[in-house]
Formats: C-alpha cells, structure tokens, sequence
C-alpha cells in the first residue's frame, strides 16, 4: 500500500518536470534533435574519438610489448580525447547558438515572445542552458572514452573531474560569448563587427581553457589545494571569469529587453557589485602581494570600462515613458534610484559618481599600500580621471552634435558613434596637419601641443598634470550646457502622478 | 470586453507615426483597419499589443490602460504580426507547444489547448510538418493559432491576408467570422478593401498617422456621398426610362448601364423619400420594373476618395 503514493508521484514527476523546464530549452533542444547538424557532428565526434582511442591502445600495446610498461600512456590518450571534446564543443556549441539566436532574432519573432508571460532574463536563461544541455550531450558522449583512460594509467580521477569542469564552464562561457554577440542591436556591419570580436573572444577563452587544461593534467589537480599561490590565481580567475560572465549574462538580458522597459537598471546594478568586489578585490589583493601595481589594474580596468559607460549613456534615450516611470520610488529613495534608471542623464550621473568614488577610494586607500607600486597606483589616479574627462566631453558634445544637426539621420542609440568619430578626429587632425600641414621649419620639436584633445594624451607621464587640466576644462565646458537638461530630468524622474 | 484608443501619439525621433489616433471595438466585432503603407496601422496594433509605448494617449482595454498595466493586456490580446515564421526543425506542433508553455500553460490543460486549437484552425493533418517548409497560407494559420493559445478576448491582426491565394484568404475569413461569433473582439487591418469591406462591421480610415474616417462601415460607405444612386432594370423601353427619370425632381443624374442585361443607373438626392417617389412615378408612367438595388459606395472608392497616399 506505501507504494501506491512513490509510484504516482514517480508517474507524475515527468510531467512536473516537463512543466517546470524553460520552453526554450525544451524548444532548442528539439530543434538540435530534428536538425541534421546536431547529428552530423555527434557522429564525426564519435568517429574522431574512438579513432583516437583504438590508436591509443595499439599504442599501448605496442610499448607495453616493447618495455614491459607504458606509464603515463593514459595520460596521453586523455589529453587527446580532451582535446578533441573542448575542440568540438568550442567549435559547435557557440557557434549553433549564435546561429539559432540570429536567425530568430529578427524583430517580430522577439516581439511574439514579449507577448508572452516570458521574460528576457528567462529567454537569454534558455538559449545558455540550451547551449548547457548540447554541451553536456558531447560530454556524456565523450565519457565512456575518458573512463577507458583511467585504465590505461597514468591519470586521476580527480584530476579528470576538474578538467572536465573546467571545460565544461569554458565552453558555456564561449557559449554566453556568442549569445551576447547574436542579440546585440545594431546594423548589419556593426553586427558582423561584434560577431568577429565574439569570435575572438570564444577562441581566447578556448585557448585559456585549453591551456590550464594541459598546465593541470601535468601537475595533478591537487595542486590547486598544496599551494598557496595556485590558490590564489585560481581564486582570481574564478573571480575574473565569474564577473565577466555575470556581465555577457546581464547586458544579453539588456539586450533583448524592449527599449521601452528600464532595461538599464540590472545592468547598472551588476555593473555596482562588480565594482565593488574588483576594487576590493584588487586592493586586498595588494596588500596581501604587498604590491600596489596590482591595485593600479584594478583601478585601470574600472576607468576603462567606466569610459565605455559614459559612451553608452550618451546613447540614451532622453525620455521615459510610463512604464520605466511607474517603478520610480517615492520619498528620499527616488533620487537614489536615478543613477541606476534607463536614461541618459542617470546613465552619465552613474558612471561619474561610481568615477568620482573610484578616485576618492584610490586616494584614500593608497596611504596603506606598500612602496612597491605606488607610483603605478598614483599614475592611474591622475590619468584615469583625466582620460574619462575627455571621454565626457566627447559623449556630450556627440550628443549635442547629434540632437542639433543629425536628429533625422542619426538614431538616439547611435549617439555613441558620433562621440567616437570626435575622438578620433581631434586626436588625430591636429598630428596630420602638424606633420603634413606646416613646413619642417615651422612644426614644434614636441608633439604636446598637437595631443591637447587626445583623451590618451594623459597616458603621457611629463605633461600629464597638463593634459587632465585640459580635459577637465572641456569636460566643464561640455558640462555646462546641460546643467538645465540635467536638473529637468531629475525633475521629471517621478512616479506619473507624483506631486513634485 | 471594449478596446479604445484615446488620442494616441507615437513619435520616432521627429517623425510622427501616429497623431492622436482616437476609436474603440468591442466584442463580436470584426474592425478594419484601413490605410496607405506608412500610415501609422502597424505603429498603432503594436501599441495595442504592448510592443510599443504611445509618446502620448493611452489605450485601454475593459478600462484598464495598457501603457500602466502591458501584463493584463498581454494576457487578453492575440496578437498576429504582419510576418511569418521562420523558425527552423520545428515542427507545428512542437511550434505551437512552445507558445503555449511560453504563455504559461502546463500540462494536460496544455496538451488539450494545442489539440484544440490545432483542430479549430484545422492544421490536425499537419502537426508534424516543419513550420519552415509550409506555404504561406498555412504559415498564417499558424500564426492566428499561436495568437489564440492564451485564449485571448482580443485580436489583433496586422495585414493576415497579405500574400495568401484566394482560397487561404476564404478560408481566413471564415475563421474570422467564427472568431467574432464566439465573441471576440478583432481588430485586422488589411490591403483588400473588397474583402474587408464584406468581413468588418466597422472601420477606420488612416493617414500620415491620423484618422481620416472612422465608424461602421455603412457610415463609411454611404456617408462619402452627398446623393444616392440606384440601378433599375426594366422589363423593357431603358432608353426611355432614362428621359423618364431626367425630367424627375430631385434626380442629378441618369444614364444606360448593363451592355447584356440593360439597366439605368440613376443618382437621386439623398434620402429615402427621393426614391420612394421615384419608383411610385415610373410605375405610374408604366413602365415595369423588374429590379432596383441601391448602388453603394466600396470601400475602395471611400479609401481613393479620402487619402491622398502621403506618408507620416
């Protein structure tokens, strides 16, 4: 009779189960099943793999003959059928998703699944565990051969365990890489641009994950837990890979969300903890090395990606509309939330703020690292701030440029490409006319004066003083204008209904 | 269930798509949706469906505005745009399965929506065939399947018949007609002015982004014309029942028409006074009358006589 309830829940489970997948997993992986391509490569895989293998016992067999022993044999044969497995998977997986998405993603289809009760966290959620569940198919597969290693020596268990979750988080990384890649909006070229960089990128991390692979299968996974050192890298490149991850995942969401939504908030959000634990991070990370150069880069990479937000909020749209407006909250916390809204004015806001604490932090942190260092962590203070002032003045003129002569031809959205042609042509006209321009005899021995409006001229340690106080002034220039529109906007940044 | 746009406004950058566009549907109506390419229609369903937020105006359905509330739209409102899908190695089933997983429906309730709805728009026969390999009237018939999974009270139907043979668009309407006759509310907009005009209960004419008429379609057709015209077919003596009518008060115009059949069309001030006492002096005069009809406007004419074909 105790059966009676196990059995139907047994029965049942299925159907639970059925229910609670994501329908776009359930719906690309029948699409992977019905399709040829799936197929075709599982089968060449399978081909390659046991070729791999048969070719590894007649070689076992051969020098056991010979010697007496192949210590090491397996070994061997393990990283070859690994390699082929992350070959395979890196070359498939990423390569089938970004297809699939980019076929589908043309406008309409999106739209039919925003008439739904689906989410874009859930959409881009589906296409990386579908991307996850292909993945795991080549695994399994690739298992039975990977086992028969084992016998052949000259390889652990754990070791085999840890490099296949290496791999596996490699290839949804790539995966992740190419899902992002696939929904960025834009033209055509552009698009084919960031299919190239994405392409890049999964061949970077391909190669990173290959290449810990092989360091590891030398030493032993064990390594990783005897010193204290292999900890900590890994401990920073989980961290690396986990941020960077976190940030392909949250701007493919941001992606597929309709423009009409407040689409820039996770992003935004994600973008403050990363910010926090890649400073922290960093400058623990110093003290624990008792070297400042390492919180220099972490100072470095947040001022260089601090740029590319100010860029991207430049493109921004001006406007609310009552959908983002309804989730303004009331009281003291509305003005807390603006930095963290879709919107141009609380993009700019954001990303000079979280500049402005990177700075303040920097300076106040520098006083407890060691010598060694410093002199890094006191460059990037100064030419960090000063590269992002000339980044704002070219946002914003870009911007200016774009809302008073461009308004028909050129999309709110594109804004950041006006911004980026200004850069690259105050940086580099002046040095053309200087050279081609004026006659030996009349050009200066140093190029200082014709770097003025090169945002990188800060870069340069003897005149940098110089430089940021020149970006500074043209980020006030540019600034000043939009004082008005900056303050209207956080007037208009309430509740429908509010009284202000 | 009542759908109503109240002074709509969508601008895209400083083009205006659509300019205070105002009207409203309700249930068991079919409402055509009428204009030149350019004229605001895809602009304003896309609204309706939540897919775009007005710049200005709302829209509400059953009092709830859909700008406020997109989610309780989204859950009475079909929507069907004006492309295809182009999903590959998916079969209509699996397709369908999809859309109604992606729209919260779960197990057995599930599996009998599909069957349902598979049966309704009579694609049972083809459930196992690959979207991507149907022709285009299948494809549409698929969308209006995928539109009715949520068992929307709404429909909104952008351009449906576009493309098809004769014999998909029949067979659309006639899905159509059983749509409004369970009590939906459907608003479609569509290029085939003679076929909408027999479908739509009411309609409205847009352009550059603003409405140039709107009502129920015998407003529409017969309030374009000051006078009403009539086509009689006598028995015999055509020739002379068109001196006849012209020596009448109140007619504007006769002539012969018919090359087989002879019949004379004549235009009477409007009213129906007018051809009451028409009819009653021609048969007083003897002559015998076989058949007179009133002569409508189309749609057509309606749609060449108020739009100029300019774009917002």
């Amino acid at each position: 009779m105790s059966r009676i309830p196990f059995v139907s829940l047994a029965r049942a489970l299925p159907a639970r189960v059925d229910d609670w997948v994501n329908p776009i997993v359930v719906k690309e992986l029948r699409q992977a099943v019905r399709g040829r391509t799936a197929a075709a490569m599982l089968s060449f895989f399978l081909f390659v793999e046991t070729a791999t293998l048969g070719f590894a016992l007649l070689r076992s067999q051969l020098l056991s003959e010979a010697s007496g022993g192949a210590l090491g044999e397996g070994t061997r044969a393990f990283s070859i059928l690994l390699g082929v497995l992350l070959g395979t998977a890196f070359l498939f997986v990423p390569v089938a998703t970004w297809f699939r998405m980019t076929s589908e993603r043309n406008d309409q289809n999106l739209d039919l699944l925003f008439v739904t009760t689906l989410t874009p966290g859930e959409i881009a959620s589906g296409k990386l565990l579908a991307g996850g569940f292909l993945t795991l198919w080549l695994f399994s597969a690739s298992l039975p051969f990977l086992t028969f290693t084992y016998f052949l020596r000259g390889v652990d268990f754990f070791t085999v365990l840890v490099l296949l979750s290496i791999g596996y988080l490699g290839v949804l990384a790539a995966t992740q890489v190419a899902l992002l890649a696939a929904t960025v909006p834009g033209t055509k070229v552009f698009r084919a641009l960031v299919a190239l960089l994405a392409l890049w990128g999964v061949v970077t991390i391909a190669t990173l994950t290959i290449a810990s692979s092989i360091a590891l299968l030398s030493s032993g996974a064990m390594v990783l837990f005897v010193s204290r050192d292999a900890r900590i890298a890994a401990v920073v490149m989980l961290a690396t890979f986990t941020s960077l991850f976190a940030v392909a995942r949250v701007l493919t969401t941001a992606c597929l969300t309709p423009q009409v939504a407040n689409r820039a908030r996770p992003v935004r959000l994600t973008f403050s903890v990363i910010w926090v634990l890649a400073l922290g991070g960093s400058y623990a990370l110093a003290l624990l090395a008792s070297d400042g150069e390492v919180f220099a880069v972490g100072l470095w990479g947040t001022y260089a990606i601090l740029a590319l937000t100010l860029l991207a909020a430049a493109s921004e749209r001006d406007r609310l509309g009552p959908r983002v407006l309804r989730e303004v909250p009331a009281g003291a916390r509305r003005l807390l939330a603006f930095p963290f809204f879709s919107g141009a004015a609380s993009g700019l806001s954001w990303s000079v703020l979280v500049a402005a604490l990177t700075t303040l932090f920097g300076t106040f942190a520098r006083a407890y690292l060691p010598t060694r260092g410093t002199d890094d962590v006191e460059r990037a203070l100064v030419a960090g701030p000063g590269v992002l002032a000339y980044i704002l003045c070219y946002a914003l003129t870009g911007r200016f440029l774009r809302e008073r002569f461009l308004g028909n031809r050129v999309s709110e959205g594109h804004t950041w490409v006006i911004s980026l042609l200004l850069a690259v042509a105050a940086s580099v006209l002046p040095v053309l006319v200087g050279v081609f321009g004026l006659s030996a005899h009349e050009q200066p021995r140093s190029l200082f004066p014709w770097l003025v409006l090169n945002p990188f001229s800060v870069l340069d340690a003897q005149h940098a003083p110089v430089y940021v106080t020149i970006g500074a002034t043209l980020a006030l220039l540019s600034v000043f204008p939009k004082i008005r529109w900056f303050l209207a906007k956080v007037r208009e940044f309430r509740k429908p209904g509010d009284a202000a | 269930m009542k759908v109503e746009t109240v002074g709509l406004v969508k601008e895209f950058g400083a083009t205006r798509a659509v300019n205070g566009i105002s009207f409203s549907f309700s249930s068991g109506e079919i409402y055509g949706f009428v204009g030149p390419n350019g004229a605001g229609k895809t602009t304003t369903m896309r609204i309706l469906a939540t897919l775009e937020e007005p710049t200005r105006g709302n829209a509400y359905v059953d009092g709830v505005s859909i700008v406020e509330e997109p989610e309780h739209a989204r859950r009475v409102i079909g929507y069907v745009p004006d492309s295809l899908p182009s999903h590959r190695d998916v079969s209509v089933h699996d397709y369908l399965d999809f859309f109604a997983r992606a729209y919260g429906r779960k197990g057995e309730d599930r599996r009998r929506v599909v069957s349902s709805i598979e049966e309704f728009t009579n694609l049972s026969g083809i459930r196992e065939k690959m979207v991507n390999a149907l022709s285009k009237g299948m494809k549409q018939r698929v969308c209006l399947a995928r539109a009715l999974l949520h068992e929307p009270q709404v429909l909104i139907l952008d351009e449906p018949a576009a493309g098809l043979d004769p014999r998909a668009r029949i067979e659309l309407r006639e899905l159509l007609r059983v749509l409004a006759a369970q009590g939906k509310a459907i608003l479609i907009s569509s290029h085939i002015l003679t076929e909408l005009a027999e479908l739509v209960s009411g309609a409205l004419i847009v352009e550059r982004g603003r409405i140039l008429k709107a009502g129920s379609l015998h407003d529409i057709l017969t309030g374009a014309r000051p006078q009403r015209t009539v086509s009689i077919r006598p028995l015999e003596r055509a020739e002379d029942l068109v001196r006849f009518a012209l020596e009448q008060p109140g007619t504007l115009e006769a002539r012969l028409a018919g090359s087989t059949v002879p019949t004379v069309e004549v235009t009477l001030e409007d009213g129906d006074e007018a051809a009451a006492a028409f009819l009653a002096a021609a048969v007083a005069a003897g002559f015998r009358i076989a058949e007179l009809r009133p002569l409508r406007g189309s749609l057509e004419d309606v749609f060449l006589e108020v739009t100029k074909g300019e774009i917002a």
